[in-house]
């Protein structure tokens, strides 16, 4: 028996128990992976395109590029208010509980930034108090704004301030919040700037079971502060401030992805618009505006650069404003914005300066505000897509996330068929980084996108098919998967240069990314 | 003690299992009460695939393209056949002569253990495991008709026989460990020429019965198989013996003539198998991105979500298979110290396995009192033309048998599959 099993055992062994490395074996395999169709929407934005007649586009760019907080006009001082309150007489009283024992009426003028207000409403802040007192008893305080109302109620807090030994003081401190109240800053004769008017009240707390002794030694301190002070509107008169606007930039990051080449556009119109809803009269003086590029800057040139602009105070019903709008244009006709342009800026720098109230307080304390009002500049650049673009380069830095695994992946080649409705080329290049940790590894075999085919008025007639080629070998996905990026650069040219050529709406490019894997079967 | 001589004479000459195409003839001696015998046999055998090409999907290797080309060279269009199948078992006579109180009947028990994988496939379908798509790009792939059945199964059973009658039959426990089916009765794998879609038209049924586990204790399925030999002597009149009349004219036995069947039963497959009924048409044209740049579409290539998008959902529901039975007829003729040559010849055809009917005849050899051999060609099967050995060693207390259904592809590389079929027989 023992002579069969061992026989048993060994053809098994035979069949199974020679195994001494894995099968493997390479297929490729073909399949569709993406189809889509991409139209010059995908590209800029279907918001950003405007269509002509005859369905040629413009390119139409609608941005606020500057917003003036408000707030910085009123700011308020950060002190603490400190009022004492003592006993009016010199003389040691005997005050039984329940009795007022102070009762003081007074009035605080801030200096607001050189602002003189008569009114202003709070959308947010807060009132931070602290009672210090050395009364040996327990007291009953509040304080009081009269001239602070929410929805017709006066501001009132009602504070409960422990026994004190006479040496160490008792202190209660708290906050109050101040969203929706209404300020009258005019002071108890209406005449002032400014102003709060605040009340203070103590009293020995009438469930006390004894007389309390106080003389004028035994004072209440009181601390108030504003903090995160937030005007929702405001009137008065807001100053006679020269605000600067250093020389600043702005980043364009699209225009940063162009790295060579030139762009010829034809007609281009600036809009800038500035609304202004601040009740003040104002003179705004933009100093200068430049396009940068690496290695070159091109200065707007027109009336306006440099000159002063009036802009006259809104109007008001009530709260309601009837903003101010002022609109200064610039075009390839009264300005050199087509040069401005084609420098293919990376950056926009300027520098302004902004005149509060020129003319002085010419409002009689007239000026207003209202938050929902705002000033502000916004431009709207129409670029019609009619252009000659000569090897325009972008190139950009794409990060990939490969989630799946791809181990048994050998190489792979990633097809794209393009069939191309648009009037220019694409050369598309990519690479992933090589051992130095530089983009010098290319995986495109086959990049060029050839333009549709033109008529002599540079019109598309007809489509044109073209094939990119994606190659990847094991290293090169191996590193692809280990730094998760690709670089990406991509040659445009138009068709017919130096002739500009029109983008419709039906332009599109119909993508089919198909891919071819070696993939290595494995049998462990 | 004769009749324990007589039961084992009888039932020796099968020894071994159904898988060998050899019978042996026994010298049995009489003293024995108890004969237990064993066997195993295992074998991979594809027409078309050359031993190179298997053992490296079996042991282990690199299967290049120089290989995968000659091997695919070789195939036919439709119709290949691969098995790979493993088996071995137990089994004790016991004499008596009180069963069912008739002395002429004596019983056995077998114990069995059969595991077989068969196909039948289109060369497309080897093509496209083996080396892809890529370069069948704007053509048709037939990957069917293609078949598929892989079922692994115990048996316990119960033999009768006859003592005199040289037949012998029995019923067997079949415990189901596995079984999964594939039979594509179509299946048509078509690349655009652009790549823009592939699509797969198919007319396809799987059964899988597993959910218990694939090991040796799984319990998928039950069922029984019977199993029945009948062997008959074949005799010619003696015209040597000059001392009887013409009417009393001796006859002499000069070989056997034996019908088997094995494992004619089924299985049903009754913890919770899947089926799967596919008669349709998938078509893949890849993602529709509606915008390249919006990354909310970077999830393009999920192979779960695809798998889920084309696989059918399965059905839960029991089935019953045929086993892959087993059915012979074979000549053997009587080997003598005055007649040492003689012949062999028999056919084979084992259902529900994918395998070509097969006929096989050759020479029998008396080496020596206690050995001989037999040497016969194979045509059908899982191959085409084969070569086949056997040597058998009879002794008074053991027999033992080695053979081999293809001999070229056991040493050599160039060969088609390998075979080999080991038994042993102890008499007590």
């Amino acid at each position: 028996m023992s002579r069969f099993l061992c026989l048993s055992f060994s053809t098994l062994l035979l069949f199974y128990g020679c195994r001494k490395e894995s099968t493997t074996w390479d297929a490729d395999y073909a399949l569709p992976l993406i189809h889509t169709k991409l139209d010059i929407g995908n590209l800029l934005g279907d918001t950003n395109l405007l269509v002509n007649a005859d369905s040629s586009l413009i390119l139409s760019i609608q941005r606020e590029i500057y917003r003036i907080d408000v707030d910085s006009f009123f700011e308020t001082p950060d002190t603490t208010i400190s009022q004492v309150h003592k006993l009016p007489t010199s003389a040691t009283l005997s005050i039984s509980p329940g009795y007022t024992f102070i009762s003081e009426t007074e009035e605080s003028t801030y200096n607001i930034a050189g602002a003189e207000l008569r009114y202003f409403k709070l959308k947010g802040g807060k009132l931070n108090y602290e009672l210090i007192s050395y009364v040996t008893g327990p007291t009953i305080d509040s304080i009081i704004l009269p001239c602070a109302t929410k929805g017709g109620i006066e501001f009132s807090e009602v504070i409960y301030v422990p026994t004190s030994d006479g040496i160490t003081p008792a202190i209660a401190v708290g906050s109050v919040d101040l969203n929706d109240y209404e300020f009258d800053l005019t002071g108890t004769n209406s005449l002032k700037y400014n102003t709060i008017t605040s009340k203070a009240s103590s009293t020995i707390d009438p469930a006390f079971s004894s007389n309390v002794t106080i003389s004028q030694a035994d004072s209440i301190r009181i601390n108030v502060s504003f903090e995160d002070i937030s005007p929702a509107r405001a009137l008065g008169y807001f100053g006679h401030e020269l605000i600067e606007i250093p020389l600043d930039t702005v980043a364009i990051p699209f225009m940063d992805n162009i790295i060579s080449g030139s762009l010829d556009i034809d007609q281009v119109q600036l809009d800038v618009t500035i609304k202004s809803g601040l009740g003040v009269d104002m003179q705004v003086n933009i100093e200068q505006l430049n396009s940068l590029n690496t290695s070159s800057m091109v200065a707007l040139n027109h009336s306006t650069i440099g000159a002063p602009i009036n802009l006259t105070r809104p109007t008001r019903t009530g709260w309601t404003v009837a903003s101010e709008i002022h609109t200064e244009s610039f075009s390839n006709s009264t300005s050199n914005l087509d040069e401005f342009l084609e420098n293919l800026p990376k950056e926009l720098s300027y520098s302004a300066q902004l005149q509060i109230n020129p003319f002085g307080d010419v409002n009689s304390h007239g000026d207003f505000f209202n938050y929902e009002y705002p000033l502000l500049a916004n431009i709207n650049l129409e670029v019609p897509l009619c252009f000659a673009a000569n090897n325009l380069t972008l190139q950009d830095t794409l990060n990939i996330e490969i989630e799946e695994d791809t181990t048994n992946i050998q190489n792979g080649s990633i097809i794209i068929n393009a069939t191309n409705n648009f009037p220019l080329s694409a050369e598309i290049k990519v690479f992933v980084l090589d051992e130095n940790g530089l983009f010098t590894d290319p995986i495109s075999t086959s990049t060029l996108i050839d333009p549709a085919v033109l008529n002599l008025a540079n019109e598309v007639i007809s489509s044109s098919t073209s094939q990119v080629i994606l190659t990847v070998n094991k290293d090169q996905i191996t590193r692809l998967i280990q730094t998760k990026q690709l670089l990406l650069n991509v040659v445009f040219n138009t068709a017919n240069l130096p002739n500009m050529i029109k983008i419709m709406d039906w332009h599109n490019i119909d993508l089919n990314l198909n891919v071819i894997l070696n993939y290595q079967h494995t049998i462990n | 003690m004769i009749r324990i001589s007589l039961v084992i004479a009888l039932f020796s000459f099968y020894f071994g299992n159904a898988q060998t195409l050899f019978i042996a003839s026994n010298t049995i001696d009489s003293t024995n009460s108890c004969v237990i015998e064993g066997y195993a046999n295992a074998f991979y055998q594809g027409q078309g695939l050359s031993n190179e090409f298997m053992n490296k999907l079996i042991f282990g290797g690199y299967i290049d393209d120089q290989l995968k080309d000659q091997t695919e060279q070789k195939l036919l269009n439709f119709g290949n056949r691969l098995a790979i199948g493993f088996s071995t078992g137990i089994k004790c006579y016991i004499e008596t002569d009180s069963l069912l109180k008739n002395p002429n009947w004596n019983y056995a028990l077998n114990a069995d253990y059969i595991e077989l994988n068969s196909s039948s496939y289109s060369k497309d379908l080897f093509h496209v495991i083996f080396s892809g798509n890529a370069d069948r790009i704007g053509q048709n792939m037939e990957l069917g008709p293609s078949f598929m059945n892989r079922v692994v199964f115990q048996k316990l059973g119960l033999n009768l026989a006859h003592k005199s009658n040289n037949c012998e039959f029995g019923v067997s426990f079949i415990k189901g460990q596995s079984h999964l089916a594939l039979a594509a009765n179509k299946m048509t794998l078509h690349t655009e020429s652009d790549l823009s879609a592939i699509s797969l038209e198919t007319n396809t049924n799987i059964q899988s019965a597993n959910k218990r586990g694939n090991n040796i204790g799984a319990l998928n399925g039950l069922g029984f198989a019977l199993n029945f030999t009948y062997s008959h002597p074949i005799k010619v009149n003696n015209h040597s013996s000059s001392s009887l009349s013409k009417e009393t004219v001796a006859t002499k036995e000069i070989g056997t003539i034996t019908f088997q069947m094995d494992n004619v039963g089924t299985v049903a497959w009754n913890n919770y198998p899947n089926t799967y009924q596919i008669d349709t048409t998938y078509s893949y044209a890849g993602y529709e991105v509606d915008n390249l740049f919006d990354t909310g579409n970077a999830n393009w290539l999920n192979e779960n979500v695809l798998s889920d998008s084309l696989l059918p959902q399965p059905e839960v529901s029991n089935y019953w298979t045929l086993l892959p039975a087993v059915f012979n007829i074979v000549y053997v003729s009587k080997l003598t110290a005055a007649h040492p040559l003689g012949s062999v010849a028999g056919a084979r055809y084992q259902i529900n396995a994918n395998m070509k009917p097969m006929v096989y005849g050759g020479v029998n050899i008396r080496l020596h009192r206690k050995l001989n051999t037999s040497v016969i060609g194979i045509v059908g099967g899982y191959g085409t033309i084969t070569a086949g050995m056997r040597i058998n060693y009879s002794s008074k207390l053991i027999s033992a048998f080695a053979s081999c259904n293809n001999m070229i592809g056991l040493f050599s590389k160039k060969g088609y599959g390998k075979n080999i079929n080991l038994g042993l027989q102890c008499r007590f």
